[in-house]
């Protein structure tokens, strides 16, 4: 029993020695987990800011698309309604808008 | 109700929808024929066009260090897993594009206020749901033939009452693949092909916008943008978790309500 008993606190010995550095490399490769999360394509309040600026640039574009009905039911005038404003200006600025949001998806704030 | 709320609402269940498996398509048809109202389906095409990039940007937000890997991945010489997955993505894409260019018109037909249809599709759904419970974990990822079986099934999900991201998950993970890879791929494999639409659409120039349309939509936007980036993460932790099983339920009760309708009726 005595024996068992001596093999066993050295067994527990030996054991607080693996746990304590089990913990350690447990909390080493927490912080590298959270370093290596923390490290690329972060989301902060620079990004929100470039989203924000992109939204404004899509409703810009909206805007810019708004109109294009005639005076009357008597009037038939083909550059209201296909004018570069509402057919390539409006639709450059939404696309425009779109890519200002996926950039701030990827903008690092390294 | 004011235009900014019905636009949030509906960027709302855009949000939601579009990655909780439960078949959007199934539950306007559903609502259709339930509320009698022909205007449920009838919102503005240029609504609809921005809820999806919405829904889109928030794919792209979730996954953006996976998506940032793949293209920093595609420009590197030796052939490698980002490329691969590139490629499987073009694959299970052909499917679904091919349906959506011949046959979506005669699918809207067919299905249109078919509810008994509809029912047995939600019930589908719930199968499926089931069985990508109950399939085993592994740590498999998609392959070329893989990723054209999950794009059949994406195919398949056209079908109002089939929910894409249920069925494309369900199928990938009983084709052995691991439950992230197969969220992450059923939800970015569906960015390219809505964004292709989207510029299909703009480009075809059939969408105006109204005067009192500009706040309406972009509230909507911004809904549909969070509410998605959020049931994204969501259904990433569900599936993970193997906790499909409530949506299965879920469906199952609604398509047996949806017979049961069509037969009372």
């Amino acid at each position: 029993m005595s024996k068992q008993k001596k093999v066993v606190k050295k067994v527990v010995v030996s054991g607080k020695d693996s746990q304590s550095k089990t913990r350690t490399k447990a909390t080493v490769s927490k912080r590298n987990q959270r370093a290596e999360a923390s490290e690329p394509l972060v989301f902060g309040w620079a990004n929100y800011r470039i989203m924000l600026v992109g939204v404004v640039v899509i409703a810009l574009g909206m805007i810019l698309m708004m109109g294009g009905s005639m005076p009357s039911p008597d009037v038939w005038d083909e550059s209201l309604i296909y004018s570069f404003r509402r057919t390539v200006l409006a639709p450059f600025l939404i696309v425009v808008g779109f890519l200002i949001e996926v950039y701030a998806i990827f903008k690092n704030n390294d | 109700m004011s235009d900014v709320l019905r636009s949030v609402i509906l960027g709302i269940i855009q949000g939601l929808t579009e990655f909780l498996p439960v078949s959007s398509s199934g539950h306007l048809e559903l609502a259709k024929v339930i509320m009698g109202d022909t205007s449920v389906a009838e919102q503005s095409l240029f609504l609809t066009i921005m809820l999806h990039v919405a829904t889109a940007l928030s794919t792209i937000f979730i996954f953006r260090k996976d998506v940032w890997e793949i293209i920093r991945g595609l420009f590197n010489k030796p052939y490698n897993e980002s490329q691969a997955f590139a490629i499987n993505i073009i694959i299970s894409m052909i499917p679904a594009a091919l349906v959506g260019f011949f046959m979506e018109p005669v699918i809207e037909v067919l299905f249109d206020r078919q509810i008994a249809l509809v029912g047995t599709m939600l019930i589908v759904t719930a199968v499926l749901l089931f069985l990508a419970d109950r399939s085993k974990a592994t740590d498999k990822k998609v392959g070329p033939a893989a990723a054209l079986i999950i794009g059949l099934s994406q195919a398949i999900a056209i079908m109002p009452g089939i929910s894409r991201s249920g069925a494309t998950i369900a199928t990938s993970v009983m084709l052995g693949v691991d439950r992230y890879n197969a969220a992450r791929f059923s939800f970015l494999m569906v960015v390219p092909l809505i964004l292709g639409k989207i510029a299909y659409d703009m480009i075809s120039g059939e969408f105006s916008v109204a005067s009192d349309e500009v706040i309406p939509v972009t509230a909507g936007f911004i809904a549909a943008f969070f509410t998605g980036a959020l049931a994204c993460k969501w259904m990433i932790a569900l599936v993970r978790k193997a906790k499909l099983k409530y949506f299965a339920y879920y469906c199952l009760a609604v398509g047996l309500g949806a017979i049961a309708y069509a037969f009372i009726i």
